[in-house]
This record gives C-alpha cells, sequence and structure tokens, in this order.
C-alpha cells in the first residue's frame, strides 16, 4: 500500500471522452506536483504545441502531502504552455482550495487533460467513476451562479472547479477556480475553453495513507505551536498580547478588540493568541485589514469570517459583507484574499470617492471587483492588465485604437464616477470578448503588439520585469533586492515564488533577520528593504534556495505564500524557524526518508528541466540575452537617488551583470548564455535533455 | 473544581434542564460561555450547536468555522492512521459549500454559514439499535458509544438509521466509523469552532454560574 502517493495517474481524453488510470512512473524520482507536471509536459507536449491545440495538455497535480493533512497542503499545481507569451512557453498555475486534495481521495496523483470535445463538457469524477457530460445549459454561465446550480446538482460533498465565462470564450487572460476565490492564472481557461471543457466536479472517499500518522500529527502540532506566524509567515502580532516582544503592523492583525463584526450571531473576538495555544492560530491573519484597515479596522467592520484552503490553519481569505454594494444591486456577500482586492487604481484610473466612510473605496471596490473577476474567470496577471489598461486610459490610446461607434458606446462616465458597476462593464466586455476593447484580455505582449504601444512600455511600466517577453513581476527588485530580481528573471509569467517575500514585514527587526539569513547562507546574504548593498555570493545562495524551496513547496503541495519555516513566533528560538520541516513531513507522510537536501535537489532537477525547456521552446541558445534582460525602470527608478544608498529599490547594472554571473553559476549554468551545461544536466539525470538541446543546437560549448 | 462531589448525571440533568428550550439559554451565563468560548449573541442567533453526550459537551459554532477541514484530518490520522475526510466522525466538508442545510442559501457559495456536523451520542442511539450484530455498545465507563470491530461487518445499518448521517463505512476496512469523543477534531481546531469539554468542567461553570446569581 502506497502512502503518501496514490500511484495512480487519471488521463481524460476530452476528444474521446474516455477516461483512463495508468501506474504513476514518476513519482519517487519527481516528487509530485510541479515536479509531476513538468515531467509530463516534457515527455508527452512537443516543444511549440499550440496551447489552443487538441495536442496541448494540461497537468493538474497534487504531490505526497495533499490530503495527507499537513498545514497548508491545500495547493493544486497546474502545468501547461503558456497562451500569453508569444511563444507557448511552460508554466506553472496554482490555486489553493480543496481541488487538489480531492484527486488523492478520488485515487489519484494527478489528471492529465487533453483532445478536444465537440461541444461543452463537464466531467465528473467520483473515484474511479468518470462521467462526460453535456455542458450546453452552462453554457456563458457564471462561476457563482455556476457553484450553485451545478453543485446541487451533483451534491454538496463535490469540489467544483470551473471554467468562467472568460475561458470558455478563449480569453488568454483567464482561469481556473474552485471553491469560488481560489484561481489558477495564466490562461488555464482559455486552454480548457479550447477543450470545450467547463467543470469538473470531484468528490474522493478514498484515504491518503500515512506512514506513520503519529509523527505526522506531532509535526502538525509542533507547527502550530512553535513556528507558525500569520499569512507569510509573519511571526508579529500587529497588537500587543500577553508574551510578544514585539508588535509591528503584520498580516497577523488579530488580537483582544479586533472583531469579525458581521459574524453569524454577531461579532466574534479574535481575542488572544498565544503560539501555544493551536486553536487560536486559525484567527490571527487578516490580509484585508492589513492592506485597508490602518488606523480603521475597516475590513474587521466588514467581516464575516476568514476562510481558506484545505487543511490550512491561516484562514487568508476575507469573507466579507459588504453592504454598501447592495446599493448598486450587486452581490454583497464576497470572498477573495491580497492582490485580487488590489484592482482598484487599476480599474479607475480616473479616480474614486468614498462609499460611507472616509477611505473605504479601495475595500468596496476591491472586494468587488475581485468578486467579478472570480465569477467571469478573467485573470490580471498581477496587475498586468490594470497596468496596461489604465496606461492606454491615461495616454488616449482607446480613442486611437477603438472604433468610433464602439469608444462612444462604452459607459466610461461609470469608470470616471468611481461606480462599482463600472468593473462589471468592462470585466463582461472582455470576457465576452465583446469588440476590440476585449484585446485587453489577450495579455500585455498581444495588447503592447496589436495597439502599437509605446517600444518603451515595459521599461518604464513598473509592473513588467520581463520585456523581451511581456511578463509582469511578483515582488522583484523592490524585495530584498537583487534577489527578488533574479527571482523574477525565472519563470516565463510573473514568479510564483513569496519564499524572500515573506521575511520582509514579518514583523521582527531587520538585526533578527539579518542573523538567520546570514545564518543560513553567509555573510552578506541580507540586505535591507530600501537601504540595498551590492551583490555578494552568499546573496546568490540566498537568492536560489529561496527558489527551490518554493518549487519543493509547489511540488509537496504546501503553500509558498506561508512556507517555509524560516522564523517562529517564540523568542525562546530566538525567532528562528525549522526549514527541515518539510522533508520530516514528507517522510513521516510517504515513509520514505528524505532529508532537507534531497527534497531542495529534486526541486532543483524541476528547475533544471523548466531552464532547458524554456530555452527549447524559445530557440534561444543566449537566454541571458533573449529572456533574462531586466525591465530599464529596475536601475533607472528614483533618478535624483544612486543605487546602494538610502531610501531607494534601484539596482545597478554592472551590479546586477555580477548577480547573474554568481546566480547561474550556483545553479551551474553557462555563465555566458545562462543556459544549463551538459554535466549540470546529467548531475539531475537529465541526460536526455542535454542531448535535445545538442540536438537544437543550443546547449553550451 | 469546588470542593463539591461531583456527580456527572446531577450535572448532565441540570445542564439538560438549562437547555431544554435551545441554547439561547447559555446566553445567560458567562461561565459556560467563556467555558464553550462562545458569545452571548452566537448563541442567541443558533450559530452554537451544543450536544451532551455521555461524557462530555460537544460545542459547535458556525460563527467560528472557517472551512479548513482539520477536524476531519484530525479524526481519522488519530483513529484510523490514514487522512480519509469521508470517514471522518465530525463532518465539515459537506456543509461548507452549499450550507448546513446543502441548499445553497448557507456556506461560501452565499453567506459563508457552515458548520461541522458532530455525533450526537444519543440517549437513545438509532445506530446501536440498528445494529443487527450488537457491535455498538456504550463503553461502561464513560458511557461513550463505541464499535466492536470484531463484530462489525460493515452492513451500513447503523449508516442508514442515524437521523444525523453520522456514521460512514470505511470502504476499506468494511467497518463502521463511529465518534468515540476522543477531542482530536477539537484539539487542534485552528479558530475554535469545536470544543469538547467534560461533565466536571460543565459542573464547575454551572456552580460559579449559580454562585454568580446568589
Amino acid at each position: 500500500m502506497a502512502n503518501g502517493w496514490t500511484g495512480k495517474l487519471l488521463r481524460l481524453n476530452l476528444t474521446t471522452k474516455t477516461a483512463t488510470v495508468e501506474d504513476n512512473k514518476y513519482n519517487e524520482e519527481w516528487l509530485g506536483g510541479m515536479g509531476l507536471g513538468y515531467a509530463i509536459m516534457h515527455d508527452e507536449v512537443p516543444v511549440g504545441t499550440d496551447p489552443a491545440a487538441p495536442e496541448m495538455k494540461m497537468v493538474m497535480a497534487a504531490g505526497p502531502l495533499t490530503g495527507a493533512g499537513a498545514p497548508c497542503s491545500g495547493r493544486t499545481n497546474i502545468t501547461l504552455y503558456s497562451p500569453v507569451t508569444e511563444k507557448p512557453l511552460v508554466v506553472d498555475a496554482h490555486m489553493g482550495g480543496h481541488f487538489g486534495p480531492q484527486i488523492k481521495y478520488c485515487g489519484y496523483d494527478a489528471i492529465i487533460i487533453e483532445g478536444a470535445a465537440d461541444s461543452l463538457t463537464w466531467v465528473k469524477i467520483n473515484d474511479d467513476k468518470v462521467e462526460f457530460n453535456d455542458a450546453s445549459e452552462f453554457a456563458g454561465m457564471g462561476t457563482r451562479e455556476m457553484n450553485k446550480v451545478l453543485g446541487q446538482q451533483v451534491g454538496s460533498e463535490y469540489t467544483l472547479c470551473l471554467n468562467g465565462i472568460a475561458g470558455e470564450n478563449k480569453v488568454r487572460m483567464s482561469v481556473l477556480l474552485n471553491d469560488v476565490n481560489h484561481a489558477a492564472g495564466v490562461g488555464t481557461g482559455y486552454v480548457w475553453g479550447c477543450k470545450n471543457l467547463k467543470a469538473i466536479a470531484i468528490y474522493g472517499t478514498g484515504a491518503v495513507h500515512v506512514a506513520d500518522p503519529m509523527k505526522a500529527l506531532n509535526l502538525y502540532k509542533y507547527q502550530l505551536t512553535e513556528l507558525i506566524g500569520a499569512n507569510n509567515n509573519h511571526v508579529v502580532p500587529s497588537t500587543q498580547q500577553s508574551w510578544n516582544e514585539y508588535v509591528s503592523w503584520t498580516r497577523w492583525q488579530g488580537g483582544e478588540g479586533k472583531e469579525w463584526e458581521q459574524g453569524i450571531g454577531g461579532p466574534v473576538p479574535t481575542g488572544e493568541q498565544n503560539p501555544a495555544d493551536p486553536t487560536a492560530v486559525g484567527k490571527r491573519t487578516n490580509v484585508g485589514n492589513y492592506f485597508f484597515g490602518k488606523d480603521t479596522d475597516l475590513l474587521y467592520k466588514k467581516n464575516v469570517k476568514n476562510g481558506g484552503c484545505a487543511h490550512c490553519p491561516i484562514r487568508c481569505v476575507n469573507q466579507v459583507h459588504i453592504e454598501e454594494l447592495g446599493d448598486y444591486g450587486l452581490e454583497k456577500d464576497v470572498s477573495a484574499v491580497c492582490f485580487a482586492t488590489s484592482h482598484t487604481n487599476g480599474f479607475y484610473p480616473a479616480g474614486t470617492h468614498s462609499f460611507t466612510t472616509e477611505g473605504d473605496q479601495s475595500l468596496v471596490l476591491g472586494y468587488h471587483i475581485a468578486q467579478v473577476m472570480d465569477d467571469y474567470g478573467l485573470w490580471c496577471g498581477y496587475g498586468e492588465m490594470d497596468n496596461y489598461f489604465s496606461f492606454c486610459w491615461k495616454n488616449g490610446i482607446f480613442e486611437k485604437v477603438l472604433p468610433a461607434e464602439e469608444y462612444a458606446e462604452i459607459p466610461w462616465d461609470l469608470m470616471k464616477d468611481g461606480d462599482p458597476r463600472w468593473a462589471d462593464e468592462m470585466i463582461k466586455r472582455i470576457s465576452t470578448k465583446q469588440g476590440e476593447f476585449a484585446t485587453l484580455g489577450e495579455g500585455a505582449w498581444r495588447v503592447v503588439t496589436k495597439w502599437g504601444l509605446p517600444e518603451n512600455f515595459y521599461d518604464q511600466s513598473m509592473k513588467f520585469i520581463l520585456p523581451k517577453l511581456g511578463v509582469g513581476l511578483h515582488h522583484s527588485s523592490e524585495s530584498m533586492g537583487q534577489v527578488g530580481a533574479l527571482i523574477n528573471i525565472l519563470f516565463n509569467r510573473d514568479p510564483m515564488c513569496h519564499t524572500h517575500q515573506n521575511c520582509i514585514g514579518n514583523g521582527l527587526p531587520n538585526e533578527v533577520i539579518q542573523s538567520v539569513l546570514d545564518g543560513m547562507f553567509g555573510e552578506g546574504a541580507f540586505t535591507a528593504q530600501g537601504n540595498y548593498t551590492p551583490m555578494t555570493q552568499a546573496r546568490a545562495k540566498w537568492a536560489k534556495w529561496a527558489i527551490v524551496r518554493n518549487n519543493v513547496h509547489d511540488m509537496a503541495t504546501l503553500c509558498n505564500w506561508v512556507w517555509p519555516m524560516i522564523f517562529s513566533p517564540l523568542k525562546e528560538r530566538g525567532y528562528k524557524g525549522d526549514t527541515s520541516l518539510e522533508a520530516q513531513l514528507i517522510s513521516a507522510t510517504t515513509g520514505v526518508e528524505y532529508t532537507e537536501e534531497q527534497v531542495d535537489f529534486i526541486a532543483e532537477k524541476v528547475l533544471q528541466l523548466h531552464r532547458a525547456m524554456t530555452a527549447l521552446e524559445m530557440g534561444s541558445a543566449n537566454l541571458r540575452q533573449d529572456h533574462d534582460p531586466l525591465s530599464a525602470w529596475v536601475f533607472d527608478r528614483d533618478p535624483d537617488k544612486e543605487a546602494f544608498t538610502p531610501g531607494t529599490s534601484k539596482l545597478d547594472r554592472a551590479d546586477f551583470e555580477v548577480a547573474l554571473d554568481m546566480f547561474y553559476t550556483e545553479f551551474g549554468w553557462d555563465v555566458a548564455t545562462g543556459i544549463p551545461t551538459r554535466a549540470t544536466l546529467e548531475k539531475f539525470g537529465l541526460g536526455n535533455v542535454a542531448d535535445e538541446l545538442a540536438a537544437a543546437g543550443l546547449l553550451p560549448a | 473544581m469546588s470542593n463539591k462531589i461531583f456527580d456527572r448525571e446531577v450535572t448532565r440533568r441540570n445542564f439538560l434542564k438549562l437547555t431544554a428550550k435551545g441554547t439561547a439559554a447559555l446566553a445567560a451565563s458567562a461561565p459556560l460561555l467563556e467555558l464553550f468560548r462562545v458569545t452571548a449573541a452566537e448563541a442567541e442567533a443558533g450559530a452554537v450547536t451544543v450536544i451532551p453526550t455521555a461524557n462530555a459537551v460537544l460545542v459547535s459554532n458556525a460563527a467560528r468555522c472557517t472551512g479548513c477541514g482539520r477536524c476531519e484530518i484530525n479524526c481519522t490520522l488519530a483513529n484510523d492512521g490514514k487522512a480519509m475526510p469521508y470517514i471522518s466522525r465530525v463532518k465539515m466538508m459537506r456543509n461548507l459549500y452549499l450550507g448546513n442545510n446543502h441548499d445553497g442559501k448557507g456556506g461560501v457559495y452565499a453567506n459563508f454559514d457552515y458548520k461541522p456536523d458532530t455525533c450526537h451520542q444519543c440517549e437513545d442511539p438509532a445506530c446501536m439499535n440498528a445494529c443487527p450484530m450488537k457491535a455498538i455498545y456504550a463503553d461502561e465507563t464513560t458511557g461513550v458509544r463505541k464499535i466492536d470491530k470484531e463484530k462489525c461487518v460493515g452492513c451500513g445499518a447503523c449508516v442508514a438509521a442515524c437521523p444525523f448521517k453520522m456514521p460512514t463505512i470505511d470502504p476499506e476496512e468494511k467497518k463502521s466509523t463511529k465518534c468515540i469523543s476522543c477531542g482530536y477534531c477539537a484539539s487542534m481546531c485552528p479558530c475554535g469552532a469545536l470544543t469538547i469539554c467534560t461533565w466536571e468542567q460543565v459542573a464547575e461553570a454551572m456552580a460559579k454560574y449559580s454562585a454568580d446569581r446568589l
């Protein structure tokens, strides 16, 4: 009997409407999740395959910890070729919720989706029973309505992964989502749309077997009482409690006087949250109040409760009741987290107004926009769409590119008035491909190209980081300087890595953070926010570890928005966490003993494959030149300041070339081209990939 | 604990008398509210389910359930040695999406009203009465209804009989699973939505309540 893994893969062929079960030959070599996804995509989908083609596949993968109950293990890793970039490049998308665990409970480690149905289809999976059903009744239906209609049809136990209206209409900037607001972006909805797949309803009655269940339970308790903080592993509360040495404005918002004021039956006190009490962990986090509640606790006033993913004690999703939205005939009960609530300025570039409380517009509009985006299944690319939309509006692009009749019929006044219904209008037009305006749904590369945005758009726009690809940033040079910037060169989408970001703003003093990070990677690994220092080899090691450990999480699957446990809330631990916990949990769950280094090795192997696949897909013999250059703003921002002086996140061009040399060296990549050498690939058992690079003339000499 | 001699049955009868007309009566008792970790408003609004069992009082609070499902995981890891929410003796997932009545008016698809269902440890248990193998019995010490795995044949009579749909047949073991009030579900419920209190604790809180009213 397998522990951790199920040992099986489910293959859904939409063309033939058949489901087949196969042995999972990848597990111990690739661990799961992201590793499984990359291995399968590499083995089965030729370079250059059009994401719209029936030959395109998608791997929706769980890992050994998914469903096993490890804290923050509810994530699903989705691997595909991006329809958003010019060429189809391999990417991952990720969603929380309960879908991943249900894959496991049905008896599979992953679902491979291939082919294309001749009409709109939804799939019901209940253990080994798989049905392909006609979805014509759901055509054009948003995810909110579909949750209720399909949910009642299949039964309350089923988790629904849905394609919204955007994906159904083959809008590239689209998501798949489950549990209302847990979305996986980068065109996953587009791929399903091209396959005529509208939904998967999944419910498993099986088990994830655990090699040492009591050890696993003890490790969970250890993590909950000694290591974990709040979302982003912020380990310092925002309020003085009876036990904490430090107080700082962090995502750990709960405490005396902070209540979920719209709670069922009245305000729910969040109260004291001593780390020793595992039954108060879930009331620590309040992401919305962290963003919108400084001095006002505005989010707490709207809070019903806070939800989140399967088996995660960190409840990062604000579930709120916003009465103000009722005045516009809009949904009042909405749920969202983090960036999804941050669209206000981008969608309303002409400005906004308060609703009932001074300064409440970012909250009211933010949660509404998030809800409508989820309902239509539209993806913003971590603010990329917001950015190019507002750029076009501010620079008169729409007057030039939209037909006059279309321009005249768009109710721009709703936007100028800060009316919540503008979001509905804008999102609907994009998601239903209404007119030229809907080009906005095709992603930055196509918007810039088709509408002739200035050549220096990516170099000037501080939402974009890789101008060669038209790819957006995610915690880049503004997060630990060269560390964030290096992490942002690696992927073919905004990178889904939070390891480094979790160490910023966790509430601990810089000297504590420095002591821990320099202790792990060597002197000079740490650099203080807004007061950067020149590159060091220790910092290259830290940047590498940050992304490798992120891959561990995407393989296991664990949430990198909480993990790794670098820090702890406990003074008696010196605030030092335990980075061996992932390996301990995987060992206790699977019964296969892994060290921290062994798990990291597998995770690095996935990154080596990713890098090689990217070179092959781009046809590039020099990724340093063709992929990795950063937008100019990274080096040109704050023109009155020099790099490495206080008060700026500016980087220095020459220093960053050094950083690239060091980073490539850490990975065993050819320094001149940034491509893995044969020796490196063979070290990871990827000699066949080296052969592929050689055959394509891309392997470094 | 007060120096009165503790009598579980007397405590239980007094508690049942107090809550005879519903959990709203708890709102008047600050010590009990504190023990059960609920507010008066939550008790009055009916967000709280209080189940007096033979050896403990189970409290399930919809206002504090945030849908993580750790209760189901802890239950099955501790009792069955595997993670298997389907056989969990506490059942939250079935209420998460469409609400406690599964009608789409609650749950995360609507107004966020959802909570874990727990075994009622009934005084006159339908599961026990229906079992053709006499595999369900009351533990002599605690009174908790348990399953004799040797006798259970997994026929599902208990599943069909339970008005609260709580027992489940483990499809791997072909045995019924049923709550034994072990407390693992509540022990790491991250928002304190589940609480299990012993009758001794309840007696102490009720004594304090009575003293406060004098």
